[in-house]
């Protein structure tokens, strides 16, 4: 059994360490490029958001390298997602792959049949370290990228701050030594503090919207550095450990703070609609509240949540008052209209700063 | 008391049923007139939420001079396990944010998921925002219900031996100007047309395994009119009908499609948007009748050398 599974932001290296620790042999596929949405978008029906697009292109690209099984999300919300792993089948089946699918879902029926291929039951402790591991180095990734949102503005060198990041995941995917993973981490910050800092009052802006556009680079073109880059402290409400803690793992301070951010959205929007769409508004307005200059809401063209959420935005900011911008991705990967966008967006803050 | 009910979306399936309750407890019901351009400018003031909802938004906005107060259930579950369309969830605070000149709005969440009884306690929160007590209220539902009959499969014939199913939601193949009068184009072409309903007569009918992912009841019927067509053997080819923009369509008519394509049953889809010249749409309508009817003179069998086809 060769495992693939689809890109998010740097999920393959946690994901990779979890199944490789199960004693399963794994096949990432290659980054997404280009090349991997053509693919998609070739093959995908018409309609169907960014994500999907993206996806079908990294598990093509994973079948094409020789993997035989696959990977990949459940859902059961009003959001498309839940549907993916069966139109994606349909379509790689057509194309002639032959391959397994596994779809995790957090049920009986699918614990049942789909988490026993994967498990090796008879050997509890080998299931136990193969997850505090992944969660390791989850956890040492995502504090490398806040580190980075923060830091970024305020550094001369970017260039070298990208080249860190580069080695310090590339280091944190070759090791399964817990300590080895902490120690990445605290190497990282060392090096960081050794570059030249400017002394300078960043703005600090605020990134809502829908997980997939939010943790995956190549599909938000890489805002967070182009961001980051016009001087601005860029803050991730939506990362994949937060939506781990929150909803899979349940725990109490995150779900608390959950409940609170859905009872901020509930003047505004009275029930849930599936993805990320009270949370968005929810954390507009926590957002506004502790003070931000701005916030940018990002989103795959078409997405059903973002967008009822993007329509009610407007009463919201008449009543925050905070600098609120819009920008939905899709298949066109003109980066000149995000960056003319944005610094637009930023002048109108700096303005209102002074 | 005015209660107002824009003349769309939910409105095809259950806004009768509604009218009749609000009329047995004593209310005035004004429903917007069939659909118009000025209705559909009106609504385009929303960004990127399908062509339906920006129609309902025109009704609503038609209507919310005349009425003391606008009705919008929210529709978040009608079955366990399933889920309506994100736009039905979030409608009331929609309309609510993108209608200049708002009146009150009454609105209900029916969500099965939570509760089995989430419509009947409906009812008795409508009943009682008109001032009416439970025992009335439900009363006035059963005979409003009654009086309201359902179809499984509304079948309208042509004069050609060749059926067309349609599969497609009721808010956009029955309304004036998103349906593009369909039915009696191909009515026109002689051609015979089936539109499954919505009745639970077909959910019964089909208990196939791939379905059950699906997870949004419209999107979910129309999958089960599918099977229902075609395992009855009543259609000759299917055409199903959606707009730009619609989230579970984009998934659900590959679905179809593949269904349609194992049972080697001629497919197309019909994709509309704001665009309201025709041409295009009756070319391609046109096209595919002429294609069924030439399946049936075994237009696609000739030999390999087209001897037979060019010798005259």
């Amino acid at each position: 059994m060769i495992i693939t599974f689809p890109h998010i932001g740097r999920m393959n290296i946690p994901i990779k360490a979890l199944f490789e620790g199960l004693g399963h042999q794994v096949l990432v596929p290659p980054p997404t490029t280009k090349n991997t949405l053509a693919l998609g978008t070739k093959y995908s029906p018409e309609g169907v958001c960014l994500p999907f697009k993206i996806t079908l292109g990294n598990l093509i690209e994973g079948l094409e390298k020789g993997a035989d099984t696959i990977v990949t999300c459940g859902g059961k919300g009003p959001c498309r997602l839940g549907l993916y792993s069966d139109v994606q089948k349909k379509i790689l089946k057509d194309l002639g792959y032959k391959f397994d699918i596994i779809r995790l879902d957090f049920d009986y029926y699918s614990i049942k049949n789909d988490l026993t291929k994967i498990l090796p039951l008879s050997r509890p402790h080998k299931i136990f370290n193969a997850i505090q591991t992944a969660w390791a180095k989850m956890q040492a990734i995502d504090y490398i990228e806040n580190k980075v949102c923060e830091v970024l503005p305020l550094v001369v060198d970017k260039l070298k701050v990208d080249f860190l990041c580069k080695s310090a995941f590339e280091s944190i995917d070759c090791t399964d030594n817990r300590f080895e993973i902490e120690s990445i981490a605290k190497w990282f910050d060392k090096e960081l503090m050794l570059l030249e800092h400017i002394d300078a009052k960043t703005l600090s802006v605020g990134i809502i919207g829908e997980i997939y556009v939010n943790t995956e680079p190549f599909a938000n073109q890489n805002l967070i550095s182009i961001l980051g880059r016009m001087g601005v402290r860029v803050y991730n409400t939506l990362t994949l450990k937060k939506y781990i803690l929150t909803h899979l793992i349940k725990r109490k301070s995150a779900v608390n703070y959950y409940n609170y951010i859905v009872r901020q959205a509930s003047q505004y929007l009275g029930h849930y609609v599936g993805g990320h769409g009270i949370a968005s508004i929810g954390q507009y307005i926590a957002l506004s509240k502790q003070g931000f200059d701005g916030v940018v809401h990002i989103y795959p063209f078409g997405c059903m949540p973002e967008v009822v959420v993007k329509n009610i935005f407007s009463r919201a900011v008449r009543d925050y008052k905070t600098p609120l911008i819009s920008l939905a991705f899709d298949e066109q990967t003109g980066i000149a209209g995000v960056v003319t966008r944005l610094e637009a967006f930023v002048d109108l803050l700096r303005f209102n700063r002074s | 008391m005015r209660i107002g009910m824009p003349r769309a979306l939910y409105y095809y399936d259950y806004g009768l049923v509604w009218q009749l309750f609000f009329e047995q407890l004593g209310a005035e019901v004004v429903i917007s007139p069939a659909t118009t351009k000025k209705m559909l400018d009106e609504g385009n003031n929303v960004d990127e939420v399908c062509l339906p909802v920006k129609t309902y938004l025109g009704h609503a906005a038609e209507i919310s001079d005349n009425v003391d107060v606008l009705f919008i259930p929210r529709f978040i579950s009608l079955k366990a396990k399933e889920y309506c369309c994100p736009k039905y969830l979030g409608l009331p605070d929609l309309v609510k944010s993108m209608l200049s000149h708002c009146p009150p709005i009454l609105s209900v969440d029916i969500n099965m998921r939570d509760c089995k009884s989430a419509v009947l306690k409906a009812i008795i929160t409508c009943g009682s925002f008109l001032g009416k007590n439970a025992f009335v209220s439900l009363s006035g539902w059963y005979k409003a219900a009654k009086a309201v009959q359902q179809n499984a499969v509304n079948a309208l014939s042509g004069k050609s031996g060749l059926t067309v199913g349609i599969i497609g939601h009721s808010y956009l193949v029955n309304d004036a100007i998103l349906g593009m009068h369909i039915i009696e184009r191909l009515r026109c072409q002689e051609i015979s047309v089936v539109v499954p309903g919505s009745s639970d007569y077909i959910g019964s009918y089909n208990k196939n395994k791939e379905l059950k992912t699906v997870y949004w009841t419209h999107a979910r019927r129309l999958l089960e009119g599918t099977c229902y067509l075609i395992s009855n053997k009543m259609v000759d080819g299917l055409i199903f009908y959606s707009v730009f923009g619609c989230g579970p369509d984009s998934l659900v008519s590959e679905l179809v499609k593949y269904k349609a394509h194992e049972n080697n049953i001629p497919f197309m889809m019909l994709t509309v948007d704001e665009h309201t010249g025709e041409a295009g749409f009756l070319t391609r309508l046109e096209a595919f009748v002429d294609m069924l009817k030439w399946r049936l003179q075994d237009d696609y069998n000739f030999s390999a050398y087209r001897q037979n086809e060019y010798s005259h």
